[in-house]
């Protein structure tokens, strides 16, 4: 079944816990040294937003908190995450697997606030010697306010982010510390740093287990200051100095440095978590043998670790909740028509009301994020059964009304058949048992549907019309004109790509199922990467464990998913001219220009303008760069003409360096509006060039057949409405007659008056504007009379008027 | 009624009073019965056109001014594909316009194709009078009127047909090349007379196998009595200023100078002596782009002038035009300094145009290059 490679799913409820607290994102408190008697405020409201529940706290800290509403709630360690509505009945199911795990010794595992903790206790002496920072003595700590003022500059808008750090060459590389050592830890970076490029720096923390965000807030608890640091994130930081240092990068390299890898002293070994280290054990361990053993061995992992119960679902989940009180009320409702009242979320009652009327919902969302999955597995938690899917790959034409052959025609009819039957549902309906409440209809793939599938939607729109079992809709994109039948008569239902942190959760359950040591920022970063579809990113996951068994966050930082994947051209034009760009080589830019060696260079021309280039100081300079940039564009134009034009293809390469990369390289940086008229969009530009061609040659053809020179245009555009003009109805017969000269019919004369007639000004008068209407329909009278025909063209009224002669005879 | 530029045009060679001398070689050269490629070469609006016009008519006889004018399309199989070429040609009995410019980067299609094919085929005259053998009958004047299968016009000499191409320096070099061999090869046949503005820009090899004949522009002062010649013609009094600043504003192009004054003519009659000249829009445009370029160098106003640019390219001014014209409105109010780069720059980027696809952007790049000398020029003498 195509469905199957569709999903994926989580673990049990247990784990699930257990990655979440990994990720760390939770609020810790302070470092001991300092306590401060505002932070449990503070991780308060942050717990309160997000929906994780911590479990109990077992470090000293958190008994801080213990006031606090939220961790009190979910203090019970065995409580699973609050299940939402819908996954109830998942919960439910969970139970069991979740039981087994507890037995199996894993400990609690460490809640995100333990892991900050922790990770600030292993580093406290390193902490503790870092000096305190003086942005007086800006050349000593390479530390410094941005000055107000220079906000201002618009040449200076990024502030430390893309200026050439100091002393990149004479410093030496970054040191390489534990892989798990700032796990749980906060991180800001502002200004320019010592050595290191801002994204340079960010990945060295993240190569580290550590977050970085873009702003302080009370899960930050490392400011890296640079020259010209941002004064509000400094300002931020010193309010919050209980838990924010600010360092240098000296100092952060001091702290890494303090935990270099083979360092044994690590003050936490007791506080390292067992399960972290059975997971370490589970890591290293071969893994080949026990997978080859298990009958799912040689399965895609899309398939192996397809959701079995609703809890492993990843994301969407009042979607999914609004869709299963749908099912468990549809009998009800549709069939034996009692009032149901439906109870849920107020915020959804208007959904709520329209599950209720309709007898199907229409499921859309991107691929790979389980929808047709999560629809089967609602559907067989319901108790419905069979599950009858119908996908693209069926036949899905309109029936063809013939009863006869009844479930063994076609296989609209057998659904037909099926949703009109009422001797199934009916059947059931008696029970009231969740066991048998019938079949169900799922129709995958809904926007799949054309050519052989004729008459495909307004079959299905019917069906529902019908229908006396659920039918569920399936589609990617519920905006295709097609699909507004079927909207009419369908619950809508949205999914939604899961958040990034969700997908790197599940997918850490199914690295370690599968052996492979995964850090949480590598999967974060690829589950960005992919875009939300797990079923690429689950291929992408297996296809690297055929190689290796860990993977690391530098493993996915330049390379991997989208590398092989096509990027639209808007896109391509977008990271060359922005600051992405700089972090692609020649070579790399050059490939992305190569997706389309037309349309790029085309885009990159129409905007280049619009951006600020980084490396200009002053007007003077900036425009110098455009003239550069300009300069390129016309080589690259020049080479395309050898390409094409000569067939000298070994020249592309340089087509594409010089028509885009080149020109991209020197204008890049930040894109601004031009300001031309209000409220006009900060957006990639389509190229204005097609358009423009394509009126040029339109204009060029006209000229063309008018056949005359295009600068007696103007004197035949007077010489055509001056005696109008001037003279009324008696000027037709001289306008005719100059037309006659010239051989110029009724369409070159609306062309050269309208089309051909350039208005450069605007205050351009049509020279027509002024001759009254009764002349003007009196002139075109005039000329049909008058036949007036192309040269070329005169066998064809020949041809008319033997046909007319023809009749005439008839008639006669 | 016709235009006064097409109402006034010197019908035969004897007529011509500008380019006279070249007339009288040119019927010299073709009294003998015979004539050589010819290759017209000058500005526009000088009287290539007219001259090969009259030049014609001095082969053909007056048959040669019945023209018909046609939309063809040519299906012409390339070893891996067919494409479709579509020309306006103009043809008579004895010859047959064209402009394979029009072709785009296509024209070395035509050039193979189309004019080698019409070349290989003689005219059906040509085959008429090998039949008859009747040579250098005197000029008639019914002949021509005939349709092709019909009878031989007895005023034709000449065994040849003339394809008469414009605008041989807008071809491709590749095109030009491939005239080179259907010159020699068919030239019992055929003629070629050929028209274009730039020598420079026509290959030696066609140049060295025609004969060229320079049409120089006329000096301001035969512009001057030619326009009252056409004035006087039309029975119009023309004020001597008013035809002085015609002559002036028409660029020494005398099919400009007659637009001019029959535009002149309908806006205002009788003449007034400071009566308003209208230049054509196109170059008012371009006046407005040299004023804003040197108004503001910025990005915005590098947007705008695209804009702008293609406004005129979209309705079809030649982008050599808009360079030739730009870079003078530019020099007009710079300094000496920067005149000599500004030129320099203004060729070089023609020179890409010439070799390129896209007008615009050696066009845009042209006018970037020139805002930022501009810019550095003004911050370091202005501060």
């Amino acid at each position: 079944m195509s469905s199957d490679i569709r999903n994926f799913f989580k673990a049990a409820a247990p784990k699930k816990k257990r990655e979440r607290e990994e990720e760390g994102d939770d609020p810790k408190p302070k470092p001991k040294p300092k306590p401060n008697p505002s932070s449990p405020v503070k991780t308060t409201t942050t717990t309160t937003t997000t929906t994780r529940t911590p479990t109990p706290p077992v470090s000293p800290p958190s008994k801080k908190k213990k006031p606090l509403g939220i961790d009190i709630g979910a203090s019970s360690p065995s409580c699973p995450p609050p299940p939402p509505r819908a996954a109830a009945a998942a919960a439910a199911a969970a139970a069991s697997p979740k039981k087994k795990k507890k037995a199996s010794a894993t400990p609690k595992p460490p809640t995100p606030k333990e892991l900050r903790q922790k990770a600030l206790k292993s580093l406290k002496k390193a902490i503790d010697a870092l000096p305190l920072l003086d942005e007086s003595k800006a050349e000593e700590s390479g530390f410094s306010l941005r000055e107000k003022t220079a906000d201002l500059n618009p040449y200076n808008q990024q502030g430390g982010a893309e200026v050439e750090p100091r002393n990149r060459a004479t410093k030496g590389k970054p040191p390489r510390g534990e892989a798990d050592m700032f796990h749980g830890l906060g991180f800001v970076i502002t200004g320019a740093l010592d050595s290191l490029h801002r994204n340079e720096c960010e990945d060295l923390i993240k190569r580290h287990g550590g977050r970085v965000t873009a702003s302080v807030s009370g899960k930050t608890d490392f400011l890296v200051v640079g020259l010209d640091s941002g004064s509000s994130k400094v300002k931020a930081a010193r309010e919050k100095k209980e838990t924010c240092r600010i360092i240098n990068e000296d100092g952060l390299f001091a702290l890494i440095a303090s935990k270099e890898k083979k360092s044994s002293q690590d003050g936490t070994t007791g506080a390292l978590p067992k399960q972290q280290e059975a997971e370490e054990a589970s890591g290293s361990k071969p893994a080949p043998m026990a997978v080859d053993l298990s009958p799912e061995a040689g399965l895609l992992w899309v398939t192996k670790h397809k959701p079995k119960h609703l809890g492993e679902v990843v994301g969407n989940q009042s979607q999914r909740g609004l869709m299963q009180s749908w099912l468990r009320n549809f009998k009800d409702i549709h069939v034996l028509k009692k009032d149901v009242v439906v109870r849920g979320d107020p915020r959804h009652v208007k959904k709520q009301e329209e599950l209720r009327e309709k007898k199907a919902v229409l499921v859309s969302g991107p691929p790979g994020l389980g929808k047709t999955t999560c629809a089967a597995l609602l559907a067989k938690a319901q108790g419905y059964f069979p599950i009858i899917e119908v996908n693209a790959s069926d036949t899905r034409g309109k029936s063809d009304g013939d009863a006869k052959k009844g479930l063994n025609g076609k296989t609209s009819n057998q659904i037909r058949e099926l949703i009109s039957n009422s001797a199934l549902p009916s059947a059931a309906a008696g029970s009231s048992s969740k066991e048998s409440r019938g079949p169900i209809v799922i129709m995958d793939e809904c926007d799949g549907m054309s050519g052989s599938d004729r008459g495909g939607i307004g079959e299905v729109v019917d069906c529902i019309k019908n229908t006396k079992i659920p039918i569920i809709c399936i589609c990617n994109d519920k905006y295709l004109p097609k699909m507004k039948p079927l909207r009419n008569v369908c619950v809508e239902l949205d999914f939604r790509k899961p958040d990034k942190r969700m997908i790197a959760r599940r997918m850490q359950q199914v690295c370690e199922k599968e052996g492979l040591q995964a850090a949480p920022v590598a999967l974060e970063t690829l589950a960005e990467r992919s875009n939300g579809d797990l079923r690429i990113l689950l291929g992408y996951l297996q296809q690297w464990k055929l190689t290796r068994d860990t993977l690391t966050y530098d493993d996915v930082r330049g390379s991997s998913i989208d590398k092989d994947s096509d990027i639209s051209p808007f896109k391509v034009c977008d990271v060359l001219l922005g600051f992405e760009g700089k972090n692609y080589s020649i070579s790399d830019q050059l490939n992305m220009v190569f997706q389309d060696m037309d349309l790029i260079p085309l885009l990159v021309q129409e905007n280049y303008v619009n951006h600020r280039p980084q490396v200009a100081g002053n007007d003077k300079q900036r425009m110098k760069i455009l003239a550069k940039a300009a300069d390129g564009m016309s080589y690259g134009d020049w080479a395309s003409q050898v390409v094409r034009g000569q067939g000298e293809w070994g020249i592309m390469p340089y087509q594409g360096v010089m028509g885009a990369v080149y020109p991209a390289t020197y204008v890049r940086g930040q894109r601004e509006v031009m300001n031309l008229y209000p409220n006009e969009p900060n957006m990639t530009r389509f190229s204005a060039w097609l358009g423009k061609n394509s009126s040029q040659s339109k204009v060029q053809r006209e000229l063309r057949e008018v056949g005359l020179p295009s600068d007696y245009l103007p004197l035949v555009q007077r010489r055509l409405s001056q005696p109008l003009l001037d003279k009324g109805k008696e000027g037709i017969d001289e306008v005719v007659d100059f037309m006659k000269t010239y051989g110029l019919v009724k369409e070159d004369k609306d062309a050269i008056l309208d089309s051909l007639r350039p208005k450069f000004f605007k205050n351009a008068e049509d020279p027509m504007k002024k001759v009254p209407t009764a002349v003007k329909s009196a002139l075109t009278r005039s000329l049909t009379k008058a036949e007036l025909v192309r040269d070329w063209t005169v066998p064809k009224p020949k041809a008319k008027s033997k046909a007319k002669a023809k009749g005439k005879a008839k008639k006669k | 009624m016709s235009l006064w530029v097409d109402k006034h045009r010197p019908r035969s060679l004897d007529k011509l009073v500008v380019h006279s001398r070249q007339a009288k070689q040119l019927k010299k050269l073709v009294s003998a019965g015979d004539c050589p490629h010819l290759l017209f070469y000058g500005p526009s609006g000088a009287g290539k056109k007219t001259l090969c016009l009259a030049t014609l008519r001095e082969l053909f006889g007056p048959g040669a001014e019945k023209l018909k004018t046609e939309q063809k399309t040519w299906q012409i199989q390339l070893p891996t594909r067919k494409i479709e070429v579509e020309l306006a040609t103009v043809s008579s009995n004895y010859h047959l316009e064209l402009s394979p410019s029009e072709a785009g980067r296509r024209d070395v299609h035509v050039v193979q194709e189309v004019i080698k094919e019409m070349a290989k085929t003689k005219s059906s005259n040509a085959m008429f009078q090998e039949q008859s053998n009747m040579f250098g009958a005197a000029k008639g004047q019914q002949g021509s009127q005939e349709k092709k299968k019909g009878e031989a016009p007895k005023s034709v000499k000449c065994t040849y047909k003339v394809l008469l191409i414009n605008e041989v320096d807008r071809l491709t070099s590749h095109a030009q090349h491939a005239l080179r061999r259907t010159m020699e090869k068919y030239s019992k046949q055929c003629r070629l007379v050929m028209t274009c503005t730039n020598l420079s820009k026509v290959i030696d090899p066609v140049q060295s196998r025609c004969v060229c004949v320079r049409v120089k522009a006329p000096k301001q002062g035969e512009m001057k009595s030619l326009v009252a010649q056409v004035a006087e013609k039309e029975r119009l009094t023309l004020p001597e200023t008013l035809a002085e600043r015609i002559a002036e504003g028409s660029n020494r192009s005398m099919r400009r100078a007659l637009l001019m004054l029959e535009t002149c003519k309908i806006n205002r009659y009788p003449f007034e002596e400071n009566q308003e000249i209208q230049l054509p829009e196109w170059e008012l445009f371009i006046k407005e782009i040299a004023q804003s370029i040197l108004k503001e160098q910025t990005p915005k106003s590098l947007f705008q002038v695209r804009e702008m640019l293609y406004k005129l390219l979209v309705n079809c001014v030649p982008a050599d035009l808009i360079f030739a014209k730009l870079a003078q409105e530019l020099m007009c109010k710079l300094d000496d300094e920067l005149k000599y780069e500004i030129v320099k720059m203004a060729a070089t980027f023609e020179h890409r145009l010439r070799l390129g696809t896209k007008p615009i952007i050696h066009l845009e790049a042209f006018v970037a290059k020139f805002m930022s000398s501009y810019k550095e020029w003004s911050i370091r003498i202005f501060g």
